[in-house]
């Protein structure tokens, strides 16, 4: 099994040669409320960390303006992986992917120039620029690529899960995880294979569509009937903090999500048809997803909220 | 022999005495129980309840000469839908007339990352702009809310100097503590707002609202 490190990632990296202010920078940005219409919501507001940067307990995110989107905040995992990102896959760039949340008027609901004017008043916010760039003109471009700096760094692999595979001492799968684990190559891994736990691609899971919310998903962006339904296949790392799940959050947990798998009867996909689960191998299965969870990346002090003197 | 009976009985009523007992919180609605996610009909409206959490924090019980008999200063996340619920000793719970408590928790533990336990942000609880904890989450559907879904998002903490809002409940030895919700559907404009989300004069004047609905019997 290839090791998410060694891996070769999809987002040109010399792009972006290391650059420590402009990391600083973008972490303090991500955690800024100052990038939304009301100054109440940041990108963490629905990316938290210590739940996998994702919206927990929320089933579609809210905004600035106390609206609601129709979707669920995605886990921000091992991202420079990617080739497109949100649930429809409509950016392709993760320099771009910041740009869609701050400024639509379901999320932060910001122009360009409103962040700019407020970032140009803002509290020692030049003197960042200025470390992170060399002088203090604050602009777009700055502003997305030192968000891009910070999301470079999210990535997650050191789970118990990882420790198995490299085999690190003192680590291995209890029997109710190895069973679970082979559970889970038999029966999952076509769609959230190894060991990103995603094939990046568009898939139906057979989840039926929601007339109020109308998401049609990839259809959305590609118009094309094949595409109805069809959501990105999200990561499975950390999921068991990152509830609920799917979409439009319908399940609240890991145990609705595989009772959804266990109960589905209109299998359309091969990947679908695969699928059998027994209860005993759910149990299992849902031990396994646990080992999933890398504690190491949900409390790493680089990633968290930066020190107020930043 | 009789000694060892009395020993046996002294032992049966001690350890039933220190036994944890729930002080359980219930939603009410036209003297209904409010169920989650169960439809309430109330002057015409059609409300479904989905989430109803609150922290509570320096919990504390008093008997009938309005003594202090235990308190627990540690914030204590009740979820009215959920089987968790305030652990007290029984015996302190049978002599409890009222209890008085902070709505929320101390703003000390604003602006810094969610704590543990509790507090651990996955209690979707914790305000993740910096602002540290909601007092109160209250989620549902209303008939008149103009929000996807009809939904309703009222996440509630008080504004201002005062870091609580302090709730004193009857229970007169009770084990169950309702919170009619009555008042506050009759006052709150779920067309107008919706939802709440942030700090400011609506959502301190909401929570003092709730305030006044705990231990109505």
């Amino acid at each position: 099994m290839a090791e998410i490190r060694t891996m070769k990632p999809f987002v040109n990296l010399t792009k972006y040669p290391k650059n420590e202010a402009a990391f600083e920078l973008g972490r303090f940005l991500f955690y800024s409320p100052l990038l939304s219409k009301m100054n109440n919501t940041s990108c963490a507001t629905c990316h938290l960390q210590t739940t996998g940067f994702s919206h927990v307990d929320h089933q579609t995110s809210h905004g600035t303006n106390g609206t609601f989107s129709n979707r669920n905040a995605p886990s921000l995992v091992n991202l420079i992986w990617k080739k497109s990102y949100m649930w429809d896959g409509r950016i392709t760039s993760l320099y771009e992917l910041s740009r869609s949340p701050i400024t639509s008027e379901l999320e932060m609901d910001m122009t360009f120039e409103e962040i700019i004017s407020k970032l140009n008043l803002a509290y020692k916010v030049k003197e960042k620029f200025t470390a992170a760039y060399g002088d203090s003109l604050i602009s777009e471009e700055r502003i997305l690529k030192a968000l891009t700096y910070y999301l470079i760094e999210l990535n997650s692999s050191n789970s118990k899960y990882d420790k198995v595979m490299r085999k690190e001492a003192g680590w291995s799968f209890t029997p109710s995880e190895a069973n679970g684990y082979l559970v889970f190559k038999q029966q999952c891994a076509s769609c959230h294979t190894e060991p990103l736990f995603t094939t990046n691609r568009f898939e139906f899971n057979g989840l039926t569509y929601d007339p109020e919310l109308k998401d049609k998903g990839r259809m959305e962006i590609t118009g094309k009937q094949k595409d109805y339904m069809r959501f990105a296949i999200p990561s499975l790392r950390n999921v068991a903090t990152s509830f609920p799940y799917m979409h439009d959050g319908r399940f609240e947990t890991l145990d609705a999500v595989l009772d959804h798998y266990q109960q589905l009867k209109h299998k359309s996909s091969k990947a679908l048809q695969k699928i059998q689960l027994s209860d005993e191998a759910k149990h299992d299965l849902k031990d396994f997803l646990l080992t999933l969870t890398d504690t190491i990346y949900l409390t790493n002090q680089r990633l968290g909220y930066p020190p107020n003197d930043l | 022999m009789r000694k060892l009976l009395l020993q046996s009985i002294f032992v049966f009523f001690f350890v039933n005495g220190l036994k944890a007992q729930n002080l359980q919180f219930e939603l009410e609605v036209n003297d209904q129980v409010v169920q989650k996610n169960t439809p309430i009909y109330f002057k015409g409206d059609t409300i479904r309840i989905t989430s109803f959490k609150f922290y509570m924090t320096n919990f504390e019980c008093y008997d009938d000469a309005a003594h202090l008999i235990w308190e627990q200063k540690k914030p204590i996340l009740l979820d009215v839908f959920s089987t968790n619920s305030c652990q007290v000793p029984a015996h302190i719970l049978a002599k409890t007339q009222f209890v008085n408590f902070d709505l929320g928790c101390d703003t000390t533990l604003s602006g810094m990352p969610p704590l543990t336990g509790e507090l651990s942000a996955s209690k979707g609880m914790f305000w993740t702009w910096k602002e540290g904890y909601m007092s109160i989450h209250f989620e549902g559907t209303h008939n008149l809310s103009p929000q996807p879904k009809h939904q309703f998002v009222l996440h509630l903490a008080p504004s201002g100097e005062a870091p609580f809002t302090k709730v004193v409940a009857p229970t007169n030895g009770n084990s169950v503590i309702r919170i009619s919700l009555d008042e506050f559907l009759i006052q709150h404009s779920f067309a107008a707002f919706p939802t709440v989300m942030e700090i400011n004069e609506m959502s301190t004047n909401l929570l003092y609202l709730i305030t006044q609905s705990f231990g109505t019997n």
